[in-house]
């Protein structure tokens, strides 16, 4: 009786786990979509689940510089599946830096409660605060940027009663408010000179508009921008009147890697803009820079008729911005794209590789320009993601894949968006302490 | 059997109190909470105060939603507590139901004025970690029984604590809140009403917009509006003011007025009074304007959201055959958002724009009639 028992129970286990697989010449639909990336060697684990939910198992093989896996899929129950053709995953040999900073936050619209700037290490999944809103009060932390990805050198502005910008160099930290000094502006956007003996901000007065019907439910525009720059080793602020008009909207400061030039968007100011807030388009301009000076007259980079820029980027020979059709806010426009210009030959494209239906915004180059961390809302058209692709050093970018997550699912429960995504070379936590201590003084 | 008499009377007496004083309140808690099995949420959770009672506290609340389950919950937390008190007290080889009625009657007295469970849940924790370690620690003496004169001592202070539980102002003033935003919520304009009374709107003001809002629904603000304490125009809306209660009465407002990328606005306005920047009258909420415009991507995400939860799977379910039977929106290639009207801080100036898109609403005519009757 027992040894027939026994039999029973086997034949059983092996009834359940026999899945007849026909083969398909398709590749699997999986999220996150995984199938042709390059991922740096060392990456955390790829894990996807298939997309209509249904169970699978995965069989890796490595060949050269390539991964190849293959997925057999199957309902719940059934005893057929499909063994989908293998995809591969090409591993490059361009290191790319270990960590990630960003801010997280709600999509909302003019409140907060909960916010930090946070860093996730690209190797593992952990996930760590640089600083939180716990530090001064649930006020807002913003725009934090690092020198040159150096973890131990950055700054970041922390809003409210007290606030200032808050610059953090080693183990010391200090809290500044900028419209203290020199021509009295406050900094918003900065920019770090590859020197590290600078930062550029635009002084940016900024108003939102809600729309009551439409795709878009919010319009970020500014009233007024200016450009303004920082000497870090005297403290002292200087603003070129020529940067500092109302009649001229000047923002998104992006240094050159020698630091010899400042970029820049600039558009037209307007009477009543949040009315003409369609008619507001910024171009990409440039000025000469050296020894704390702006040399030589501002040019034009780039412009368009019925398009605006954002995020003037430069690694090497390319730049690498936002294009919307108008303002200076491109995350919430759905037609925001990523462009690269070609400094030397003037040549610009919609990188279509990267690019999808819905927003592209802001981005960063890796400290060996051969990756680009980008946000993106192409998920669900809200919640900005982080996607990471390679760049092949001569105008080409590989497929993004969106920032890997223990869970798949993870990037759906989240239910803040990721803001201003920075490669840095290190960790930059455990400062929390220190930099809450400004606050309290 | 005389030791079961006064658990059994908290219980009763807990229970009833609660029931007629307190079913609105545990009905917003629910609204206003927020548990998720995400780890963002469990970190959330994990990195406040008190976070195993805070954890427990909102899994109990997701259940307030259901019959009675909060009034059970709550008088079985006060009776609990009793007991937990009794144990230590009894370890000495005294019966003290008298103070321990009176001492779980002032926690009972500080439970019902929170805003959650969770100082409940935190109490019974802590008593019962007490009664655990006395189990341990002291030999049990035993005790003689109370006589009838004590135990009627200890009816009457839960009989005590019940008077004042069931008069306590503030008490009837969060009641009276939670009627006004549940009721407002479900566009039930007679229950706001029976809450939002021209006496509780004179001493609550902020209740006052609430209470227009329901004549406006019911058709009758311009004929009824004197009733109340009105004075401006500015009596009708809440701009300007920066509370959840305010943002939340806008969140109502342009719901009614048939504007969902308002409401939607106002109800992450709203969210972020709440410790999770969310809750779950939010993510409903969150799904039904989506929904409404159209937008079936966020409807599925704040679905699977809300699916990690443990009471949501009927609201889920619903929406899921919405959009399998609806059509989602197209987006178009362009963006004509520069085209569209814009929400002002002028509340009048938002009805005519509201007119002008398009969206004509008996709410918003009968409000604009209201705002003529002040020139």
């Amino acid at each position: 009786m027992k040894n027939l028992g026994l039999v029973a129970a086997l034949l059983f286990l092996a009834g359940c786990s026999r899945i007849d697989f026909v083969s398909s010449d398709e590749y699997p639909a999986i999220f996150p979509d995984y199938v042709g990336i390059t991922v740096p060697e060392g990456i955390s684990g790829l894990n996807f689940r298939m997309s209509d939910g249904r169970k699978f198992k995965i069989s890796k093989e490595k060949k050269d510089d390539t991964v190849w896996i293959e997925v057999c899929a199957w309902k719940k129950g059934d005893k057929n599946g499909i063994r989908y053709k293998a995809f591969p995953i090409y591993i490059s040999k361009d290191a790319i830096d270990p960590y990630v900073a960003y801010r997280l936050i709600e999509p909302g619209y003019e409140s907060w409660n909960g916010m930090g700037i946070w860093q996730r290490e690209l190797a593992s999944f952990d996930e760590k605060a640089i600083v939180t809103n716990s530090v001064n009060d649930k006020g807002c932390v913003n725009c934090h940027t690092f020198n040159d990805k150096n973890p131990d050198q950055f700054l970041f502005h922390a809003r409210g009663a007290g606030g200032g910008t808050v610059f953090v160099d080693g183990e010391n930290a200090r809290l500044i408010n900028l419209a203290d000094i020199g021509p009295g502006k406050q900094g918003t956007y900065p920019a770090w000179h590859p020197s590290g003996h600078y930062v550029a901000f635009s002084s940016n007065t900024t108003n939102q508009c809600f729309t009551i019907n439409g795709t878009q439910p919010i319009e970020v525009y500014d009233t007024s921008s200016d450009l303004i720059i920082m000497n870090l080793e005297t403290g002292e602020i200087a603003a070129d009147p020529r940067f500092c008009t109302e009649e001229s909207l000047e923002t998104f400061p992006g240094w050159s890697e020698d630091g010899k030039t400042l970029y820049y968007c600039a558009a037209e100011n307007k009477e009543n803009i949040q009315t003409k807030r369609g008619e507001v388009h910024y171009r990409i301009m440039s000025i000469g820079f050296d020894e704390g000076c702006f040399i030589g007259e501002p040019e034009v980079v780039w412009e368009e008729e019925n398009a605006s820029a954002s995020f003037p980027r430069v690694k090497g020979k390319y730049l690498l911005f936002t294009k919307s059709d108008f303002g200076t806010f491109p995350i919430w426009h759905r037609e925001a794209d990523l462009c690269l210009l070609n400094l030397e030959t003037g040549e610009v494209r919609e990188v279509d590789e990267i690019n999808s239906p819905d927003t592209e915004s802001y981005h960063s180059w890796s400290s060996n320009g051969r990756w680009i961390v980008f946000s993106s809302r192409r998920l669900d058209g809200r919640y900005t993601r982080l996607y990471i692709s390679h760049f092949d050093g001569i105008g080409n970018f590989s497929k993004p894949f969106l920032l890997p997550q223990k869970s798949p699912d993870f990037n759906t429960l989240r239910l803040k968006s990721y803001n201003i995504p920075e490669f840095i070379s290190g960790d930059a936590s455990g400062r929390q302490d220190r930099i809450k201590t400004l606050f309290k003084q | 059997m005389k030791k079961f008499i006064i658990p059994i009377l908290i219980f009763i007496v807990t229970f009833i109190v609660t029931f007629v004083c307190q079913r609105y309140t545990f009905a917003n808690q629910e609204a206003l909470g927020l548990f998720l099995w995400t780890p963002d949420y469990l970190r959330e959770t994990f990195d406040g105060s008190w976070p195993v009672s805070s954890l427990i506290s909102a899994f109990l609340v997701q259940y307030y939603r259901l019959n009675f389950f909060a009034e059970v919950a709550t008088a079985a937390m006060i009776t609990l507590i009793f007991l937990n008190l009794r144990t230590v007290v009894s370890r000495f080889g005294v019966r003290m139901d008298m103070v321990c009625a009176f001492a779980s009657g002032l926690a009972w007295y500080f439970i019902a004025r929170a805003e959650s469970p969770r100082l409940g849940v935190i109490i019974v924790i802590l008593t019962a970690l007490c009664a655990l370690i006395s189990v341990i620690v002291a030999k049990k003496r035993r005790a003689k029984d109370e006589g009838w004169a004590m135990i009627a001592a200890a009816a009457l202070s839960v009989a005590m604590w019940a008077v004042v539980i069931g008069t306590n102002d503030k008490i009837k003033t969060n009641e009276a809140w939670a009627q006004v935003e549940i009721a407002s919520t479900a566009h039930n304009w007679d229950s706001v009403l029976d809450a939002a009374t021209p006496i509780m709107t004179a001493k609550e003001n902020l209740m006052l917009p609430y209470a227009l809002l329901a004549l406006n629904g019911k058709g009758q603000l311009s004929a009824r509006m004197n009733e109340y304490p009105v004075h401006s125009p500015a009596d009708l809306d809440t701009e300007g003011l920066n509370s959840r209660r305010a943002y939340q009465f806008s969140n109502v407002l342009y719901e009614c007025l048939g504007c969902p990328n308002e409401a939607m606005h106002q109800a992450f306005q709203t969210a972020c009074f709440l410790p999770h920047t969310s809750s779950f009258r939010t993510l409903r909420q969150l799904v039904i304007y989506n929904y409404t415009i159209g937008d079936y991507g966020l409807v599925r995400k704040y679905c699977e959201i809300l699916s990690h939860s443990t009471n949501h799977k009927s609201f889920i379910r619903k929406y899921e055959k919405l959009m399998a039977e609806g059509e989602p929106r197209d987006i178009p290639e362009e963006n004509l958002s520069y085209e569209a009207g814009l929400i002002t801080h002028n509340p009048q100036f938002n009805i005519v724009t509201l007119r002008n898109a398009g969206m004509e609403t008996d709410i918003a005519l009968d409000r604009f009639r209201a705002y003529l009757m002040f020139e």
